[in-house]
Order: C-alpha cells, then structure tokens, then sequence
C-alpha cells in the first residue's frame, strides 16, 4: 500500500512547482508584447505570428501552470508523487521554457532552425514530465472522478503533443501535408478541451464544493464526464479526417458539454454558502461568461461566412482558461508557503491574506477583464489591440508582483530560525 | 447503512456548512462572531475525537501500521487545533484582517486534509474494517468529547 500522497516530506520540494507559477506570468507579457506590435490582420490561426501567439499562451502559460500544478495535486489528491521529483521539475521546467521560447522566436521571424531547435527542447520536456506523470498515475489505488480526469487528461496530451511535434516538424523542414489543417484542428481542439478542459474540470469538481463551500456536482455528470468528453473527442476525430463536412456534429458534442458547465459555475457559486469577499471567485464568474462566448462563437462560426475563431480563441484562452488559472495560482501559490514554512517548524508565519494585498488582486482582476474587453473589440476599432496589448502586459505584471511577493514572503522566512523544530527534521 | 466513509466525509461537509455561517457572520461583526467560533471548534474537536479515539486506533490494531497515514492525519489535527485557538484570540482582539487570514489559511489546509483522507485514508480503512463497519460507527456516534 502507498502512502506517500499522506506524507509531508513526500510532497514535491516548493521549488518544484514555484518556478512553474512564476514563469507563467511572465509568458503572459511576452504575449502582450507580441500583440502590441501585431497587425490584426497578421493574426489568424493558420499565420506563423498567429502561431507564436497562441502558443505562448499555450505552452508558456497555460501547460505551464498546469504541469506545475499537477505534480502538485497527485500527491493530495491521489497519495501518488513523482518519482525524483525536483529533477523532473528542473528538466521539465527549464526545456519547457527554452522551447516555447525558440518556437515563438521561430514563427515570428520564420526562422526553421529554430523550429526544429524548440521541437527538441519541447520533445525533453513532455517526454520527462509524461513518462513520470504515467509512472506516477501508474500507483495509484483509489480513483475518483477529479483523479480519472487527470488521467484522462495525462494520455490525451500523449497525442496533443505527438500531434504538435508532427506538425511543428512540418513547418520546420517546409513539408506542409495535405491534412496540416485537419491535424491542426484536432491537435487544437483536443488541447484545449481534452487536455486542459477536462483538468479544469476535473479539478472543478473538487475546488468549487471544497474551497467555496458550494453545492456538489451531480452524480451521474461527475460520473460520466470523461466518457463523454471522450467521445465527443473520438467523434470530431473520425469525422474531421473521413468525413470533414460533418465534424462539426463532433464540435457540437463537445461544446454541448462545455455549455452545460459554463452554466452551472454561476449557479454554484451563486448558491455558494461561504460568502465571504473573494477575488478567485471573480475569475470563476469571468471564466463562465467568457467560455459561453466562445463556445457560441466557435459554434455560429461553423455556420457563417464570417471568421469568428479569433473571438473564440479569445474567449475560450484568454477568457475561460487564463481567468480560471489565475484564481487556481493565487490559492496554490499563498497555501505552498504557507504550508511549507508550516512543515518545517515556523509558527509565526503571515496568513494566507496577509501575503498578497487583496487591492493589487483586485487591480490585477480589473486590468484583466479589460484587456479581454479591449480585445473583443479590436478586429472593429483597431486601436483596441494596442490598448488591449497594454492591459494584458500590466496584468501580467502586477500578477507577477502578486506571485512573487508571496514567494519573497517564503525566501525571508527561511531566513531566520525556526520555531519548533520537529523530531523528523532533526 | 452508511459507511465509515460516507459517515465521516458528510461530518467534513458539516463543519464547512458551520465554518462559511461564522465566516459570514464575521463579515458582519467579529464580535458577535463567538459563539459561531466555539461551535465550530466544538464540531471540529468532535470530528478529530471520532478519528484520533475510534476510527484510527481501530485502523492500526487492524493493519499493525501505527507510525503510517494516521500519524500524519494526528499532526495535522494538531496544526489546525493551533490555528483555530488563534481565530479565538483574533476574535478577543477584534482583529478582523488576523481573522480572516487565519480562515483562509484553515480553509485550505483543512481541505487538502480531507481531500486525503476522503481519497485515501478512509478507504483504506473501509477495505480493513469492512466486517467492523457498522460497530464503528456506532462508538464514534456515541462519542463524548473530552
């Protein structure tokens, strides 16, 4: 029997996932650099400065956290941690930011080399973090709903990745196939809702009655999530590569699913019974509305003649998944210190709300939602995306000062004596 | 019949639906916030009994593991009985900013608490003590705190 997940000297040592929370932020402004000097038309999905961009988001922020925060969670949630967990952070962690680094700089100068250098740095670091992740997934005795999505989500971005270093392949040795777009779809759409949408969710159903006191999900939706995600997944698959006219039935699966959830975030944190002021359950109520706008406008778009997947990018990426990340870094971050420092015998240590000032949260949370705003509206009044770009790029910032100064709060503390030393650390 | 763990995961639910009333009611006023905190210290001192006399020594007479899952669930018991004696003096102190940060702090370190013991801990003891079941329960509903 394994009772690793139960032991405190058997959590990830805080460095591990600390370099993982504060990078992110620091992607997010590079993001918001690259879209002040963009040209909105330069940006659609297929163009190399699209590419840049939405990986940055995608690599450099939201796999990012979600890799840090994983090795984080099967601990707790599942008694399960990695093996050699500080080396499979440093390598993870170090190739992951070089790579998406390399492959950012590739597509905005168009530069091969350098595609096919982030293709061998990102290889490293999905194959160390992978492997470990399926060792550790491999131990686990007790599943439950939360725990079977991150499995889910573990193997789906075996094929994610697969995926994305085929086709990063491609654009490095100039070898675009005939089915780049159909594999860039899937690549695309198994990512965000495969991948990252079932961890979301997953955690969801744990984070949200747990953290906020809010009424459970229902049984038979907890139960049958990734059942059905997966076939909305398998659907879009087979349609999208034999039948491409009708992968939308697949899309509408999948988005059928995701409405449904975007619907229930607000009622359950309407019927929320701790009630307190909390600037994390702002996010969640910013993620809800923005996911409806994307699935809507991923939806109509298949049934217009106008372009609308900017907006559902924005929304779903910008919108449901960075809101939400930011409320999870800002719990995750504040509690590690907290309980790390608590773990190694200081007592007198500032509380979770004295780490980080609730006004800069709230200044962070504004200048957020304003940049998402800006940017709905920039492919209409072009100035937005400059404005928007500046939005983004001080939200960026002051979450960074956020994350950091709570880190710093860790680094001070160190510094003295402990208060009570405990027999195990002797 | 319920089982060991149903019993004590809808307990954890019970102290949360206590611990948001007098996170709420603080919000209000902290003074008047008192009798809230001692009822939920109460019904968490109660949960961490039905644990610590029943439930655990039972577990390790079964398994033989005394210095295991339940050794560390006992020091984090203990990590949040100091954190609740310092919501009390935040209280006395009509220190509203202490208050809430221990309750924010309380909050997740009780919940990652539960999280491993609602996903582990009490399923191991469900697969060990399944044929003492329903005698367990009993003793830690006839329980009376000390």
């Amino acid at each position: 029997m394994n009772f690793k997940g139960l032991s405190l000297d058997q959590a990830p040592p805080i460095s591990a996932p600390l370099r993982f929370i504060l990078s992110a932020p620091l992607f997010i402004f590079l993001a918001s650099v690259i879209l002040f000097f963009s040209d909105v038309s330069a940006l659609n999905r297929y163009s190399n400065e699209g590419i840049a961009l939405v990986h940055t988001f995608t690599l450099g922020v939201f796999t990012m956290i979600m890799l840090g925060a994983m090795q984080q969670m099967l601990p707790v949630l599942a008694g399960v941690s990695f093996k050699k967990a500080k080396l499979v952070a440093t390598i993870t962690h170090a190739t992951l930011s070089i790579g998406t680094l390399f492959m950012v700089y590739g597509f905005l100068r168009s530069t091969t080399l350098y595609m096919s250098i982030a293709a061998a740095f990102l290889s490293v670091a999905f194959f160390t973090f992978l492997v470990a992740a399926m060792l550790a997934v491999k131990e686990i005795k007790f599943f439950n709903p939360t725990v079977r999505a991150i499995r889910h989500a573990i193997y789906m971005l075996v094929i994610v990745v697969l995926l994305g270093l085929y086709l990063l392949g491609s654009h490095a040795s100039l070898n675009i196939g005939a089915y780049q777009i159909n594999l860039s779809e899937i690549h695309a759409v198994l990512g965000i809702f495969g991948f990252a949408g079932i961890l979301i969710i997953g955690v969801a159903f744990q984070v949200l009655p747990m953290f906020y006191v809010a009424p459970a999900f229902k049984a038979f939706c907890v139960k049958y999530v990734v059942k059905y995600v997966l076939t909305g997944t398998l659907l879009f698959i087979i349609l999208n590569v034999s039948f491409p006219a009708f992968s939308f039935l697949g899309k509408a699966v999948i988005a059928l699913f995701f409405l449904a959830f975007s619907s229930v975030i607000p009622k359950k944190m309407y019927l929320r019974k701790r009630k307190v002021r909390d600037v994390t359950s702002w996010f969640w109520w910013l993620a809800s509305i923005t996911l409806f706008l994307g699935l809507s406008s991923w939806m109509i778009d298949e049934v217009t003649t106008t372009d609308l997947s900017p907006y559902s990018a924005l929304f779903i990426g910008l919108g449901f998944l960075l809101s939400i990340l930011n409320a999870m870094v800002y719990k995750i971050i504040a509690f590690l210190v907290w309980f790390h420092l608590n773990a190694k015998g200081y007592m007198t240590i500032p509380t979770m709300k004295e780490m980080i000032d609730e006004k800069l949260m709230i200044g962070q949370f504004l200048l957020h939602t304003v940049a998402i705003i800006s940017f709905s509206m920039a492919l209409h009044v072009e100035m937005l995306l400059k404005a928007g770009a500046l939005f983004l790029g001080l939200s960026a910032l002051l979450l960074f000062y956020n994350l950091l100064s709570v880190a710093l709060v860790y680094v001070k503390t160190m510094k003295r004596e402990p208060d009570f030393v405990m027999p195990s650390m002797r | 019949m319920s089982s060991i763990k149903e019993y004590l995961s809808t307990d954890h639910r019970a102290c949360d639906d206590i611990f948001a009333a007098m996170e709420d009611k603080a919000s209000s006023s902290l003074k008047e916030t008192t009798s809230l905190c001692q009822e939920f210290c109460d019904a968490m001192e109660h949960h961490f009994q039905m644990e610590e006399r029943v439930m655990f020594p039972e577990f390790e007479m079964k398994t033989g593991m005394t210095q295991g899952p339940t050794e560390m669930m006992r020091m984090e018991h203990t990590q949040m009985r100091s954190l609740m004696s310092q919501l009390k003096e935040a209280i006395d102190t009509d220190n509203s900013t202490k208050f809430f940060g221990l309750t924010e702090t309380l909050m997740i370190y009780m919940q990652q608490h539960n999280m491993k013991e609602e996903q582990m801990l009490y399923n191991m003891a469900e697969q060990h003590l399944s044929a003492e079941s329903q005698r367990v329960i009993d003793m830690m509903d006839s329980l009376i705190v000390e």
